[in-house]
């Protein structure tokens, strides 16, 4: 076996080791991929605007925010439920376009990554079940959140018919326009007792 | 075939042992060995191909290959899909006053109204809607049929022409009883320009559709 033989085959083992590394690399990032290639299809949009997807059409009409929220009982006269952040709420409406549908991804996503579901604490006045959304029927939906004052600025509102499984399903994207300024605006405007019954 | 080709252990090979003191024992043996074996290994490389071939037809294997295992994941995929989670279907179209027949029972729509929009929709200002009505009669015909018209995987819904789905619902009413006939009351909220023309469905229950076939449906024209 000559020198230039040797050199060869070193190389191969080196380029096939090389490969086999490159490979497993791949395979290990591979879910990864997959998962993020499966993702929901957004479609962007600001408050008042009608976003359109394939299943669904949303609007955003209004964004409030509250100290606290109003009790679900008024026997006793129950103190309202607080919180050491802020209630934001939204109220929007959306209609199907083919078969009646659920919202079954209700989340809020502020800057820097933080992903905030809704959640009416339990013993407020919430607004109930989500609605079922049938076609040509614009119906409306409250949504609550709980956050801390500083991560309103420049939140996102996402909605999809993702629930369990919501590989490559409808979602809407809304910038609801919450900027520095606005933001002050709502916590120094957030409201004690608030009903989500009361105003429609 | 001679006896010296067939008895090799004897010890005079006369061919040889005469031509070697001619041009030397070894050169001359060696010889005739090798032209015995390249003639061979001649014959086997005529059948083999050549190492450029033997490539491109490798190439072509593998193209073929890649949509083969691409086309075999599609099928096994649509097949398990067709089914676990969406069987196919299969819709009975029942002309205006005539009878059909669905998990063992006959079934036709009698009525047909509209009414004041569900005191809920009212209060979200939704004045574009309206609850469509229909009253439906059924006769059992067994009593597993009985059971089946009384659950709840029975699915009714209204449809247009365009694809359109709307949830309906049975209002709860008399348990139902083989050979008897009875009226049901399908209810929906559906926008009020589309009231007079949708059409009911009603889908047999996901477990009664037996392995293989669809899942079948009725749909009353109107």
């Amino acid at each position: 076996m000559n020198v230039r033989q040797v050199l060869l085959r070193s190389g191969a083992g080196i380029g096939g080791t090389a490969l086999l590394a490159g490979a497993m690399w791949l395979h290990s990032i591979l879910p990864q991929l997959e998962a993020a290639q499966l993702d929901p299809i957004r479609d962007g949009g600001t408050v008042g605007e009608e976003i359109r997807n394939r299943d669904f059409s949303v609007r955003v009409e209004k964004v409030e925010a509250a100290r606290s929220l109003a009790p679900s009982l008024s026997l006793g006269d129950p103190p309202p439920v607080g919180t050491d952040g802020i209630y934001l709420i939204v109220r929007l409406r959306a209609t199907s376009h083919r078969e009646p549908l659920q919202l079954r991804t209700v989340e809020l996503e502020t800057p820097g990554g933080y992903t905030f579901k809704q959640d009416p604490r339990t013993g407020t006045a919430s607004a109930g079940a989500q609605p079922t959304f049938e076609p040509m029927i614009w119906t409306p939906a409250t949504v609550v959140f709980e956050l801390p004052k500083k991560r309103l600025e420049g939140a996102h509102l996402i909605v999809g018919t993702g629930g369990l499984l919501p590989q490559l399903s409808a979602a809407a994207d809304i910038d609801l326009g919450i900027t520095g300024n606005r933001a002050d605006q709502l916590t120094g405007s957030a409201v004690e007792r608030y009903d989500i019954r009361d105003r429609p | 075939m001679t006896s010296d080709d067939t008895r090799p252990d004897l010890p005079r090979v006369p061919p040889q042992f005469e031509r070697a003191p001619d041009s030397g024992q070894a050169g001359e043996s060696g010889q005739t060995g090798d032209s015995g074996q390249t003639g061979e290994s001649e014959e086997g490389r005529e059948s083999r191909l050549r190492p450029l071939d033997r490539r491109v037809l490798q190439a072509i294997a593998l193209l073929c290959a890649v949509p083969a295992i691409l086309a075999l994941h599609w099928v096994d995929e649509t097949n398990n899909i067709e089914k676990n989670l969406k069987p196919p279907e299969k819709v009975t179209t029942v002309p205006p006053g005539k009878v059909g027949e669905l998990v063992g029972a006959r079934w036709v729509v009698m009525k047909r109204a509209t009414a004041q929009p569900l005191a809920a929709r009212a209060q979200q200002g939704s004045n574009d809607v309206t609850e469509l009505r229909l009253t439906v009669g059924v006769r059992p015909g067994d009593a597993a049929s009985a059971i089946a018209v009384g659950a709840y995987g029975l699915v009714f819904r209204f449809v247009d022409g365009e694809g359109r789905v709307w949830t309906a619902s049975k209002v709860r009413g008399k348990d139902p009883r083989a050979g008897v006939a009875m009226a049901l009351t399908v209810k929906g909220t559906v926008p009020r320009a589309k009231a007079d023309s949708l059409e009911l469905e009603i889908r047999a229950p996901k477990a009664s559709r037996k392995k293989g076939e669809p899942r079948l449906s009725l749909r009353f024209e109107h």
